[in-house]
């Protein structure tokens, strides 16, 4: 125990004045600033509160000293603000968050390209191949159901969140949505649960004149009153198409055809029976987005968000990002570009917050940076994450967090993020060879790579009791 | 007669010198009148003298009634009378009507009676004026041609008349001059610059002028200082021992690395004298004398100075500087890479006849295909086609060296379910480079050979096949086609040669200065080219200046291989067999008359040199600062900018 008894003379120089405050009123210790020395790190600040509070096997704590994780000692801190000893220093504490731990692993024939969770409460996430195949995740990491859907590698995959209820932005996935280099994407309906979890073909998306390179959907429109199920979809060319896919929702064309949305039938006569379900849909609106590849559509209101997270911009709004270093801020129902914010260096994957406020970008010079779309300027990021080796190949803001952020990279690594800090939190090395695909499935992290595994990891709930 | 003459003379002396110099005695005077006055002035001076009076004072015979003597040796007695008293001089002044002009000769003891002739050149000389009455001083001038008149002169026509007219060049250069005067070009009588002759003595040397200086100074080399070694006590390693003491005395005078041996002394007041004090002040003040000294003017420029100013690396990003990705999946030497247009798709070939079309961003072998039948891959690009162009999409020629080159559609052969080569082209010879215009319906490839099958164009919408050229000058290696004009870029061994396609005419011809030419390549502005060459070097050309290179730029050891312009980005790069990539940053301006900017920014390694060949290809990414190089070890790689 070393963290300043009075009697220990000889570090009385470099001590500080810390006051201990959290959020968690469970694990609240008094508020009456305490004397450490200023060579402390966190571990030895977590050793403080764990002594304050009584805990014989202490449990870790990370400290947030003005707003940033503590990751140096307190001397740098003071140092790097200029604060004088004398003054107290408020130190915010909070239960750290443990390593999360490997799961399940299952293995695939091609490379894993995409993948995309169910919602909270389900244990179902559907992975994109390489040979063209989506494959439904159930319990215990088992595939469900294996649907044939393109004829080229799947290279965009994203839950289409249910309208059930009116609520905007559902905590379930209705169902998904996939991009291919073959120029289409399709629409499949969630069938079934649990163990037996599969998919439908809902629709076929024809309008793209190039390979499908991102995909997004959202409960979009105007108003709670009942936004209409929005997908966006991006290509190499930097074309985003926007679709309506109310159909998943109405299950079957003929409520759909009352809505009067643009869609035909592929089929006629006989064969209508048959292909009743699949229908191919038509672009809402196609419009040339960026002068490259579009590599990243995000908004708010995905899959997955707690019912009590505030979308704080409308929900219209759809983010995308290029390879031409731009990333933009469309309203999505006019096609109109609100924002552009320009990045130093080509993105390629892009992640939203549930508020739909904070961005995170990941760029070939294995760096991720975080946006704040608040600010004004084009070029200000609230912070450039390094720790990548290569080429980062996915982001993917956490579900109910406004802080914490995945990525993966070429490298074969998957890191979780604090954007308070810009060391990650943890780190995984997923994958032989390149990790190519990452998110989030209900608390876990789900990652896919070109060795063709697909690896699921607990992230463990922060410990407050 | 002659002794009147005489006696004349001498009286005419002593007269002279009674008016002037009476003191004289009168020997003297005349011993000088005779050495100094002329025969002719004194015609009766020169008849023997009677008396052999002279050599002796006339005061001798003063005691003597005799004055002389003459030839015989007889005296010659004085005159009765002698010198007479007042009173007979007077009465002969009376009764003598010749008695003023009568003078008294001591010598001869005579009366001398003056002529009128002899008064008057007593009187000239008096006056001052020549002797003789006869001498003309001021004859009259008498022209020596033209004082006889002749009735028929020589030569003496009319004076013309410009002698007596005002003269018009004369006029001419007086205007000249006052116009010069009034406009204050010729000044008249100019001050003359007084320079300073007088300075301040006290000045810094550096403002006085160089002429006022002294010699300068040069100060002697100064002595170096005493070691350890001349120390009257000196540690024990400098003492010599016995053995290195004999040595030393063995040696040369001039070989000793000392001229003296160290010795240990226990206090500085045992120490005698120096022995060779005097000797080596003598050899020291020697060498000041004998060598002479003198200010070496060194040239004192900072290397850095000369040095063009170039930007910064830094200022000038983006361009690659690190490896990113590695495509791996070649087992031979990969020869040449092509990049779809949008960055999505990258092929490359190598010499066992594998064509790879890879994913850019995650390096998937998209697609194999394995064209060993006819034989390795040697050039291939690729094209984005045009809405109306006949090539629907992006389209990939490939040549191989069999002889058979061969083209495909890559990029839509997922829609249409065909995979494999759409159209194989057969040339007679092994086709070494392929070239795409740029709006994908014309496709230009060369083969081996110098006949006009050497270079062919190929149209894709009509399927057909011509050659431009009745024979080529010189072997093809390889042709280009102009971004925006229709010419055609012909490179042979040593030159450059551009054809107007549609006049079909010559339009320029580059002399590269290299030596074989292995790729060329245009600038998308269409004003440069690029020539990389076997002998290491890479010429940039400006198309709008000479026929020779702007620049050429010898940074590589070895063959150059490839060099690239990007498209979009002020980039360029060279690929050389020493396994090295060269990346530059390359401005052209649109202001004609900068010169274009090259400044060398990267060398990217990374392939290994494997059988004498390094990177083989090399092509940028057509939208990001990228660059695929490929290389003979069979690894393809992307860098890119961090």
């Amino acid at each position: 125990m070393d963290f300043g008894e009075p009697s220990d003379d000889e570090a009385d120089a470099g001590k500080v004045r810390v006051k201990f405050v959290t959020k968690v009123p469970s694990i609240r210790v008094t508020e009456t600033p305490v004397a450490v020395p200023e060579s402390l790190q966190r571990y030895g600040l977590s050793e403080v509160v764990n002594h304050l509070l009584g805990r014989d096997p202490p449990t870790p704590f990370d400290m947030l000293v003005m707003g940033r994780f503590l990751r140096s000692s307190l001397r740098s801190v003071m140092q790097r603000h200029a604060l004088s000893g004398e003054a107290v220093l408020e130190v915010e504490y909070l239960p750290a968050l443990r390593q999360p731990t490997e799961a399940e692993h299952a293995d695939q024939p091609d490379w894993v390209s995409a993948v995309a969770g169910a919602g909270a409460g389900l244990e179902t996430f559907v992975t994109g191949c390489y040979d063209g195949c989506l494959r439904v995740y159930g319990p215990g990491c088992k595939v469900t159901s294996l649907e044939k859907a393109h004829q080229a590698p799947v290279t965009a995959l994203c839950a289409v969140p249910s309208l059930a209820g009116g609520r905007p932005g559902g905590a379930h996935a209705a169902g998904f949505l996939s991009g291919s280099k073959d120029m289409t994407a399709r629409l499949w309906r969630r069938a079934g649960s649990g163990g037996n979890s599969s998919l439908e073909a809902a629709a076929i998306l024809r309008g793209h004149a190039n390979s499908i390179s991102a995909a997004h959907a959202a409960a979009s429109g105007s108003g709670d009153s009942g936004g209409a199920p929005r997908a966006y979809t991006g290509d190499w060319s930097g074309h985003v198409c926007l679709w309506d896919v109310a159909c998943l929702e109405g299950g079957h064309a003929d409520g759909d055809d009352a809505q009067g949305t643009k869609r035909r039938k592929t089929d006629t006569g006989a064969a209508a029976a048959a292909a009743a379900a699949v229908t191919e849909l038509t672009p809402l609106a196609s419009f040339r987005a960026h002068a490259q590849a579009v590599t990243g559509l995000a908004g708010p209101g995905g899959v997955g968000r707690p019912q009590t997270a505030a979308v704080v911009v409308p929900s219209s709004t759809l983010y995308s990002a290029s390879l031409d270093r731009a990333v933009k801020t469309w309203d999505a129902e006019r096609q109109d570009c609100l924002h552009t914010l320009n990045a130093p260096k080509a993105v390629t994957c892009l992640g939203c917050s549930d508020s739909g406020r904070m961005l995170a970008t990941g760029h070939p010079d294995a760096r991720v940076r975080i946006w704040d779309t608040r600010t004004q300027g084009e070029t200000l990021t609230r912070a450039s994450l390094s720790s990548h080796k290569q080429w980062v190949t996915g982001v993917k803001w956490a579900p109910g967090s406004e802080t914490m952020v995945l990525s993966c990279s070429h490298d074969g690594s998957v890191k979780l993020w604090d954007i308070r800090s810009t060391l990650p939190l943890h780190s995984a090395q997923a994958h032989r060879g390149k990790a190519l695909c990452c998110g989030w499935q209900d608390g876990k992290i789900v990652s896919g790579g070109e060795d063709g595994a697909v690896k699921t990891y607990v992230v463990p709930e922060r410990n407050h009791d | 007669m002659p002794r009147k003459q005489e006696s004349t003379a001498v009286r005419l002396h002593l007269l002279w010198c009674v008016n002037h110099l009476v003191l004289f005695p009168y020997q003297h005077l005349l011993s000088a009148l005779r050495s100094s006055v002329c025969c002719c002035h004194l015609p009766r001076v020169g008849t023997q003298p009677t008396l052999t009076l002279y050599v002796v004072p006339l005061h001798w015979y003063d005691e003597y009634d005799h004055i002389g003597y003459d030839r015989s040796g007889s005296k010659v007695m004085k005159r009765a009378d002698g010198t007479g008293n007042g009173i007979d001089a007077a009465l002969n002044a009376r009764d003598d009507p010749n008695y003023a002009r009568t003078v008294y000769d001591a010598y001869n003891d005579r009366e001398v009676t003056l002529t009128d002739r002899e008064l008057e050149v007593i009187r000239r000389i008096q006056a001052g004026a020549f002797p003789h009455p006869e001498f003309q001083a001021y004859p009259d001038y008498v022209d020596y041609f033209t004082h006889e008149k002749q009735v028929m002169p020589l030569e003496g026509g009319d004076e013309p008349k410009r002698r007596f007219i005002p003269s018009k060049w004369e006029m001419m250069k007086v205007h000249q001059l006052m116009k010069g005067i009034r406009e204050g070009r010729i000044v008249v009588n100019p001050k003359k610059k007084v320079e300073e002759d007088s300075y301040a003595i006290w000045k810094d040397d550096d403002d006085i002028p160089e002429k006022h200086r002294g010699p300068m100074h040069i100060p002697a080399p100064k002595i170096p200082l005493p070691g350890h070694a001349e120390s009257y006590r000196p540690p024990k390693e400098y003492l010599l021992t016995e053995e290195e003491q004999k040595q030393w005395e063995e040696m040369d005078p001039s070989e000793r690395p000392t001229n003296f041996i160290p010795k240990s002394f226990d206090s500085l007041r045992e120490v005698g004298a120096y022995g060779g004090f005097v000797k080596e002040r003598f050899e020291r003040c020697l060498d000041l004398y004998l060598c002479p000294r003198a200010f070496k003017r060194r040239l004192n420029i900072d290397p850095e100075s000369l040095v063009p100013r170039l930007p910064r690396p830094r200022e000038l990003k983006p361009f690659p500087n690190a490896l990113c990705v590695e495509y791996k999946g070649h087992a031979a030497s990969v020869r040449c890479i092509a990049c779809s247009g949008d960055g999505q798709w990258m092929a490359t070939g190598d010499d066992n006849g594998l064509l790879i079309v890879w994913e850019v961003d995650t390096a998937r072998a998209a697609q194999r295909f394995d064209l060993s039948g006819y034989g390795g891959i040697g050039a291939m690009e690729g094209v984005v086609g045009n809405k109306g162009a006949p090539v629907k999409w992006e389209a990939l020629v490939s040549a191989t060296v069999k002889g058979k080159g061969r083209r495909r559609a890559a990029g839509a052969e997922g829609s249409d379910g065909e995979v494999g080569p759409r159209v194989v082209l057969r040339c007679e010879r092994e086709v070494c480079c392929v070239t795409w215009h740029g709006k994908g319906d014309y496709l230009a490839s060369v083969s081996r050979g110098e006949d006009r099958r050497a270079v062919m164009i190929h149209q894709v919408s009509k399927a057909s096949t011509q050659c431009p050229f009745r024979k080529t000058k010189g072997e093809v290696q390889c042709v280009k086609f102009h971004v925006s004009k229709p010419f055609l870029f012909v490179a042979t061994k040593q030159q450059v040669r551009i054809y107007h396609l549609i006049k079909q005419m010559l339009v320029k011809k580059l002399i590269s200065g290299c030596k074989w030419i292995s790729c060329i390549d245009v600038h998308p502005s269409g004003d440069h080219l690029i020539v990389g060459s076997y002998d290491r070097r890479v010429a940039w050309f400006d198309l709008d200046l000479a026929s020779t290179p702007y620049k050429t730029l010898k940074y590589h050891t070895k063959a150059v291989r490839a060099a690239q312009f990007h498209r979009h980005y002020p980039l360029m790069a060279s690929a050389s067999d020493d396994g090295s990539v060269h990346v530059f940053h390359a401005t052209v301006y649109s202001d004609l008359l900068r010169n274009p900017l090259v400044v060398p920014l990267k060398i990217l390694r990374g392939h290994e040199v494997t059988g004498g060949l390094g990177v083989m290809a090399l092509v940028f990414h057509p939208r990001q600062p990228w660059v695929f190089t490929a290389g003979a070890d069979g690894a393809v790689r992307l860098f890119q900018d961090v």
